[in-house]
């Protein structure tokens, strides 16, 4: 019988943005295979439910509720891992935010302050917090999700594709630095994904129809389409995959 | 709860497969259920691989390239002897002499660009792969390049050339 590679038993898991969509199914994907996922977003209710879910298909996980744009948020999160489970072996920051749509021009500053708050400043923060951690235990993988509009900006989504472009020149920096420390670190970058994060480009006819026509594969992804390029990522399949943008778009950014 | 990744009856063929990874990419798809086809110029090597495989359980053809066999023989074969193709892995591969670009010969250029291999030996094996997926509906190709198929590298000059190659060719078929 072959060893599993994508087996997490014992493995704590923070993921954010966990209440739905992309987070929900990494979170039930990273449970289904024995890890215990912390379910996290802004709202304790939507992860309650994901958790309840996961419980009852088996999973071990449990809801912690954290806007990563408010850095006590993260800083109570941290101490909570910290003190219920004393380390921390993947963290999904896959929390996002997205205020804004329309020309880059006329973007107001609160959307633009929140888009930074949540995309590059909780990213980063949860980062360090989570790295801090793995550092003592002397491992760790991290997935921070991007998406392909930071390789081309997306219609309307200016100051959101700029935040994601930077993510990725984030996830290169901590893998740069954290891999002496064991601790690896990639961006998953999902192409046109059926999510209600994604809905503007799903009821905007004309957007919609112009990034089908981009698409080799003609069609949208489901959530579930991402989760298996993550459990690569932070399960030992990927034990040497660091600082790598894994696209998963249906051929779009080709 | 765990989900065990399962290939059952997934037919895989793997070109360059006798050493390395690909050895151990064709014993782990074996053990998940998956029949093989697996080529090597080492016709020796890829047997005992077989031989292996086949004792443990398994299912896996040969086919001897050794002799500059057309790709299209193989992959008849396996099409015959499976009826379908559901993943292709071209893993064969050559380099040469680390010399600065001036210093090597035209018959470099041939080995690692030219006839049978990289680029060509690759690109054959995605076209009769691809023929029997469209026809199918259904496939997946893995081309395994490499670093030197992103960025430079002194002294292997060709051979980046050929794996960037494989990079443009890969991205092409998928679009």
């Amino acid at each position: 019988m072959a060893t599993n590679l994508f087996d997490l038993t014992g493995r704590i898991a923070l993921v954010t943005g966990a209440s739905r969509g992309i987070g929900e199914a990494i979170a039930k994907l990273l449970a289904e295979q024995g890890a215990h996922v912390i379910v996290s977003s802004r709202r304790i209710e939507g992860c309650q439910k994901v958790v309840d879910e996961i419980s009852a298909a088996g999973g071990s996980a449990e809801a912690f509720p954290c806007h990563i744009g408010d850095m006590e948020q993260i800083d109570t999160i941290f101490e909570h891992i910290a003190s219920t489970h004393g380390r921390l072996e993947i963290l999904v920051n896959n929390a996002a935010a997205n205020p804004y749509f329309g020309h880059v021009v006329d973007t107001d500053l609160p959307s633009f302050q929140k888009t930074l708050d949540v995309n590059i400043r909780g990213y980063f923060y949860m980062s360090t917090a989570a790295c801090k951690l793995m550092r003592k235990q002397g491992s760790g993988a991290i997935v921070n999700t991007s998406s392909i509009n930071a390789l081309s900006p997306g219609p309307q989504q200016g100051i959101y594709s700029i935040t994601k472009a930077a993510i990725v020149s984030m996830t290169k920096t901590f893998a740069i630095e954290c891999g002496p420390d064991n601790i690896r670190v990639n961006a998953l970058l999902p192409g046109l994904t059926k999510t209600k994060f994604a809905g503007a480009l799903f009821t905007h006819e004309d957007i919609h129809t112009q990034l089908m026509e981009k698409i080799p594969m003609g069609r949208h992804a489901e959530p579930e389409e991402m989760a298996g390029a993550v459990l690569y990522l932070v399960s030992d399949a990927g034990s040497y995959t660091t600082g790598t943008c894994t696209v998963v778009d249906g051929g779009m950014s080709l | 709860m765990h989900t065990s990744y399962d290939f059952s009856d997934q037919i895989v063929l793997i070109t360059g497969a006798a050493s390395g990874f690909d050895a151990l990419a064709a014993q782990r798809f074996a053990q998940a259920g998956a029949k093989l086809a697996l080529g090597d110029i080492n016709a020796e090597a890829v047997q005992t691989l077989a031989d292996q495989i086949k004792a443990q359980g398994g299912e896996a053809m040969t086919c001897d390239v050794s002799n500059n066999e057309p790709v299209t023989a193989f992959i008849s074969a396996c099409a015959e002897h499976y009826i379908r193709l559901d993943f292709g892995i071209n893993n064969a591969s050559i380099s040469h002499p680390k010399k600065r670009l001036h210093q090597l010969d035209e018959a470099h250029w041939d080995q690692t660009n030219g006839v049978g291999q990289k680029k060509k030996g690759g690109g054959l094996c995605m076209k009769y792969k691809l023929t029997q997926m469209v026809e199918q509906q259904s496939g997946v190709i893995l081309n395994v390049a490499s670093a030197a198929g992103l960025m430079g590298s002194p002294f292997l000059n060709l051979y980046a050339s050929g794996k960037h190659g494989v990079v443009g060719l890969t991205k092409s078929a998928a679009s």
